[in-house]
């Protein structure tokens, strides 16, 4: 528990957009390092500034004890913001919402920011870094590289990866036929095809990765190569049982690889054992938190670490 | 009650009303809450006791809609986080107690800012419970959704959903699959990835909703979501007592408290469409308001 003398908070309504957010700002007490870290929202469940186990309120207070300052919100449509909630899709990441956070901390001075992200979070922190001037560094936590919607992963992997031919020839099946009377299941697969026909007209990113189309998003890779060009230091952190780990093995074989290629210690890549995807574990969560700290230790954001 | 204001934020919530968030409370320990302020205020108040966890993220958006529905109506509106929970302080030792004393005081809150004469309390499962004690004893108007029966059942279940969760998962490897060993053992149990402190659990020991609600005068409205229509033989015992109990049941499926997802958004509307007028319709008349401001 870190001690409550170390730090102070703030509520702050701030625009983003059309809506009106929530955020806290956590301040160190006494003496302050020069960066500032945005803490961005995940997926499914945690779309506020707690999220999940409060580990965002943990975290904000460790590292305000260390000198930094720290700012979390909640998504429009979500906690005590305004708006209406939308579906979660990584090729539509709340990047309004993360500009309006980081339009306001620049406006109080607080302009070196660090966005520290997991899933869904670290897509919209990825995408908005493009756009954010004051980004000074990035914590990725299991960022898919490719684009799924909620609740659609394993379809979509399964559908881009067929052939045409494989594709026709399950889609006129009995079982699929059926399906088309369920809602559910139609929603399903208008996904999937909307997947299929990205990947076909190469909507996701061009080339091949080891005998098999690639499927890394543009999405991903555009802001990722403008990352790198900006010489933005980042910390891309995966479960070692994560699909999202998996798939970026996949991709690092391709265009992805070769953009890591002589990136030196400005990219990091680290693993966790187990799964640390939504972060569902009291271990996985302190996992996150210990690694997290430790980098932003070593690139000089935080003062010390906190009995890691 | 010498509790300070530590820092607040506000915004116009639409029709004359205002949105406040703030941190309060004592300055060592603050809670954190959210109030909405009607337009037009009619005197009356209403205290919103969340649910744990996984309970208050699947609830917020009800309950936010709650207090703006409320709020149309002149009824001001406090909504909190516990010490220990959200964005409230950090706290070793969360206990019933403890809940149950940052009620009251979000209640003193909200009379002492608003200048309600008069509050009523709704609790969401866990939060019925912390509702429903700290309306003890008093004629306060007390609104249950969905309540824990008692605290024993209440952690019954929790241990067994997450168990059912690793067997999901396939991740019995790293746990005996005991939780409540495990809350014995380290003095936390690790819930679908949230935290149950020993101390809470201990602390809420024998608590049950009929042990809370004994010997109170105060009107009581319990509402339920059962696809059978009917309310849950524990409930029925209660409601049958001498306390002034009216029950809503809505007819769905039931609300899996602890996960995402389970309800499209048509069927979370058609919830809303039920829970939300019925419970404002009926503090409305316990309160006493005169309808509408003009």
């Amino acid at each position: 528990m870190t001690d409550s003398g170390s730090y102070r908070e703030t509520p702050i309504f701030f625009p983003a957009g059309d809506e009106t957010l929530l955020g806290v700002l956590t301040e160190p007490r006494s003496g302050s390092t020069e960066g500032t870290v945005v803490l961005v929202p995940g997926g499914a469940g945690t779309l506020d500034g707690v999220n999940r186990n409060r580990l965002w309120v943990r975290l904000a207070r460790d590292l305000a004890a260390r000198g930094c300052h720290v700012f979390r919100f909640d998504y429009h449509g979500a906690g005590e913001s305004t708006g209406e909630s939308e579906p979660l899709r990584l090729d539509r990441p709340f990047v309004s919402d993360l500009k309006g956070a980081t339009r306001w901390l620049t406006a109080q001075g607080l302009g070196q920011q660090v966005l520290v992200g997991s899933c869904f979070g670290a897509r919209t922190a990825l995408a908005a870094a493009e756009e954010i001037p004051a980004t000074r560094g990035l914590v990725l936590a299991t960022p898919f590289v490719r684009d799924v919607e909620q609740g659609q992963r394993m379809a979509t992997l399964m559908a881009v990866g067929w052939s045409p031919r494989e594709y026709l020839r399950r889609a006129v099946t009995l079982r699929t036929v059926r399906g088309l009377f369920d809602r559910g299941r139609r929603d399903v697969y208008l996904t999937v095809a909307r997947a299929k026909v990205r990947a076909l007209t190469g909507r996701g990113a061009s080339g091949h990765v080891g005998g098999r189309k690639s499927m890394v998003s543009r999405n991903f890779l555009d802001p990722f190569q403008s990352v790198v060009s900006r010489s933005i230091p980042t910390l891309l952190l995966f479960g070692e049982d994560d699909d999202a780990y998996h798939e970026f093995l996949q991709e690092r074989e391709g265009v992805l690889g070769r953009i890591l290629d002589g990136t030196g210690r400005l990219i990091d890549v680290e693993t966790i054992p187990g799964r640390i995807h939504g972060l569902r574990s009291l271990v996985s969560q302190e996992s996150f938190l210990s690694h997290t700290q430790v980098w932003l230790k070593r690139q000089g954001f935080i003062r010390e670490m906190a009995g890691v | 009650m010498d509790h300070e204001l530590l820092g607040r934020t506000e915004r116009a919530s639409g029709e004359g009303a205002r949105t406040v968030a703030e941190f309060f409370g004592p300055s060592s320990a603050p809670l954190f809450g959210v109030r909405d302020i009607p337009r037009d205020a009619s005197g009356a108040g209403v205290v919103i006791c969340s649910g744990l966890h996984g309970e208050f993220v699947r609830n917020h958006a009800r309950e936010t809609a709650l207090g703006r529905s409320l709020c149309a109506l002149g009824i001001s509106v406090q909504r909190f986080h516990y010490r220990g929970t959200g964005h409230g302080a950090d706290l070793e030792g969360l206990s019933f107690e403890s809940m149950r004393q940052d009620a009251l005081t979000a209640a003193h809150w909200l009379m002492d800012s608003e200048g309600c004469d008069r509050v009523a309390f709704v609790g969401t499962r866990w939060g019925g419970l912390i509702a429903a004690a700290a309306a003890e004893e008093t004629e306060a108007p007390l609104v249950l959704w969905e309540p824990a029966l008692s605290a024993k059942h209440y952690f019954r279940e929790l241990f067994r959903l997450a168990r059912i969760n690793d067997l999901r998962e396939e991740n019995v490897s790293d746990r005996s699959g005991d939780r409540l060993d495990e809350l014995h053992r380290v003095g936390v149990a690790d819930i679908l990835g949230y935290s149950i402190q020993l101390s809470l659990y201990e602390s809420a020991g024998m608590v049950s909703l009929d042990s809370v609600l004994q010997g109170r005068s105060g009107p009581i409205l319990i509402v339920v979501i059962s696809p059978r229509g009917s309310i849950s033989p524990g409930l029925v015992e209660l409601v049958a007592g001498p306390a002034l109990v009216d029950t809503h049941v809505i007819p769905m499926m039931e609300e899996p408290w602890w996960f995402a997802g389970g309800r499209d958004t048509i069927e979370e509307q058609a919830l809303v469409t039920s829970l939300i007028p019925v419970t404002t319709a009926w503090l409305e008349k316990r309160l006493e308001t005169t309808g509408v401001p003009s």
